[in-house]
């Protein structure tokens, strides 16, 4: 006996909608208080977290961009951290 | 029937959900330092980070994940954690632990990251080596049948080593177990062996004054020195020795002999037994963890031949281990004497009596034996043996001198002799013909007659004749490496010279 599409499918929709309900908020943390046209525009951009719940966190240490942090992933697009790239990498030379 | 069919179905999707969950583009994994303890980190979040990994910290410096629990990830930390602040980030780099690796190494003194050490320029990479390999299997090996020469009597002559064997050496501390490594590494020269000596958990000066002797010998041509002092974090001494194998695996991939000397593994097994301790894996004896004959055999077993079809490179591995008061049942000696082709084993009291090397010719073995010893060799080490194993059956009459019969005495004069002829001086290895000669003599009682106090003046003079009257027969021995009628009548032609 198999599964049939039907069953398939509404196992996947439950499974998806419980799973989405306890997953964490997505983190976007930036120097400043980000507007609502801003946040939907990273949302935009950034399309894997456009249906997820998003929180603000305000940061003035990463000087300027902004990063992303779901759970242990993190996209970072801080200033910060570019300089500290820049640094290591002309410790280098 | 159907719970079965839904539990499929739900492994399924969760596949599906944990390749999207894999690493893209620009997403970092990241954690968050929990603990800072003497070179270990405790950290939260790295989520799906994997196990060996390598990880950046803030500071710059580099860890690898050894620890993965529900909540926390353990990393120690490959250089100095002193200033890793509690709260800092860490990001995952995505790689396995690996090292570069390629022949611009040779002559140079690197880490256990095989970044150089010595203050001159990076060394060009040829590729990049894991540090953590598994063995190669069965059908890509093959059995030990070629010598390398270590330029000791009493080891080429008694307990032979093969390229491709591990042959380990154990003692008490000051017995000249890394004496016999070195020497073996200066009789390299010329031999198209390449060497690599992995000092961990050494004093700097003892590393210091090797390479002095290593360079002043033209050793370091074809040595790399892999470091991890005692001052060096434990992290980079748990690794050492399996960056100084990744090193040579890399030549043999390419064809070529290596030997590596691990100097020493007792010392390796306390750092790991410290870095367990601080991840709190339980203790077991002696306080080491439950995996501590792995540690040891996944290291020697990366040591072998290869077959042709895989290139007929071989790593010979020379392990270290310390005893303690002579203790050879203790958990480590025994542990790695049972992964071992072999070892030679060391004895204080042969050392303090003046036989040097200290090696106890009753219980060291070679597992290999006359399969890697050349066919001179074979000619003439073979009486040896026999006439060194009769002697200690009968060693406890010699103070009966006089009450013995001939026979006995015989014996006694000969095994007598030939103990006085296998001791050596230091950083003084002799090539193959050399010592076929002198072992020739004592094997057909050329020195019987010869008092004990003067067998090494005789062993000079014979070297000297043949130096500067007899070249031809040393290169004949050296070359074809066996001993034909001609050259044994040459050789009697000189002993009765020698012996008037």
């Amino acid at each position: 006996m198999k599964l049939s599409k039907q069953v398939k499918d509404d196992l996947r929709s439950y499974l998806k909608s419980h799973i989405d309900s306890h997953v964490s908020k997505v983190q976007i943390i930036a120097p400043y208080e980000l507007s609502m046209e801003e946040i939907a525009l990273i949302k935009l951009k950034i399309p894997s977290i456009a249906k997820r719940d998003v929180e603000v966190v305000t940061d003035s240490t990463i000087l300027a961009g902004f990063m992303i942090k779901d759970g242990s992933r993190l996209m970072d697009y801080s200033l910060k951290t570019k300089l500290q790239s820049l640094f290591g990498a002309s410790n280098q030379i | 029937m159907s719970n079965q069919l839904i539990n499929q179905y739900i492994k399924e999707f969760e596949k599906e959900l944990h390749e999207q969950s894999l690493r893209t583009e620009g997403i970092m994994e990241v954690g968050n330092v929990e603990e800072v303890k003497d070179g270990v980190i405790s950290a939260r979040g790295l989520d799906n980070a994997s196990y060996g990994e390598l990880v950046t910290f803030e500071t710059g410096t580099q860890g690898m994940i050894v620890d993965m629990t529900e909540t926390n990830v353990g990393i120690i930390v490959l250089g100095s954690y002193e200033n890793i602040t509690a709260g800092s980030r860490i990001t995952a780099t995505g790689k396995t632990l690996s090292i570069e690796v390629g022949e611009a190494l040779l002559g140079r003194v690197v880490d256990a990251l095989a970044i150089p050490e010595d203050g001159q320029e990076k060394p060009k990479a040829e590729a990049r080596y894991p540090v953590e390999k598994i063995a190669p299997g069965v059908v890509k090996r093959k059995s030990v049948s070629v010598p390398i020469q270590t330029g000791i009597k009493a080891v080429d002559a008694l307990v032979p080593i093969g390229r491709g064997q591990r042959e380990l050496i154990i003692g008490d501390r000051g017995t000249g177990k890394t004496t016999i490594c070195l020497d073996t590494i200066i009789n390299q020269k010329g031999q198209d062996v390449l060497c690599v000596y992995c000092a961990i958990g050494q004093k700097n000066a003892k590393i210091a004054a090797t390479y002095e002797l290593l360079k002043a010998q033209g050793a370091m041509d074809y040595t790399v020195i892999v470091k991890a002092s005692a001052s060096d974090p434990v992290a980079m001494q748990y690794l050492a020795p399996y960056s100084a194998t990744a090193i040579a695996e890399y030549s043999m991939d390419q064809g070529k002999d290596v030997l590596v000397v691990y100097d020493d593994l007792t010392k390796h097994a306390y750092a790991y037994r410290q870095v367990s301790l601080i991840l709190r894996r339980p203790a077991g004896r002696e306080a080491y963890p439950g995996d501590v004959f792995y540690l040891h055999s996944r290291l020697l077993e990366r040591s072998c031949r290869l077959s042709d079809a895989a290139g007929g490179g071989s790593i010979t591995a020379l392990p270290i281990i310390e005893t303690l008061e002579n203790d050879l049942s203790a958990y480590i000696p025994t542990n790695v004497i049972s992964i071992t082709d072999g070892q030679i084993f060391l004895e204080t009291d042969l050392f303090n009596a003046g036989m040097r090397p200290a090696i106890n010719v009753g219980m060291s073995v070679s597992r290999v034996g006359g399969s890697a010893q050349t066919k001179a060799m074979k000619q003439v080490a073979g009486k040896l043996k026999l006439d060194l194993a009769q002697y200690r059956e009968l060693a406890s009459f010699a103070q009966f001198d006089s009450d013995l019969d001939d026979e006995t005495k015989k014996f006694l004069n000969r095994g007598a002799r030939a103990t006085e002829v296998l001791k050596q001086q230091k950083n003084q290895p002799l090539d193959l013909a050399h010592e076929v000669v002198i072992l020739w003599a004592i094997a057909h009682g050329y020195l019987d007659s010869v008092e004990i106090p003067k067998v090494k003046a005789f062993e000079y003079a014979l070297f000297q004749m043949c130096d500067v009257h007899h070249k031809k027969l040393l290169e004949r021995i050296n070359k074809q490496k066996s001993l034909d009628s001609k050259d044994e009548e040459e050789l009697k032609r000189i002993m009765d010279q020698l012996v008037i």
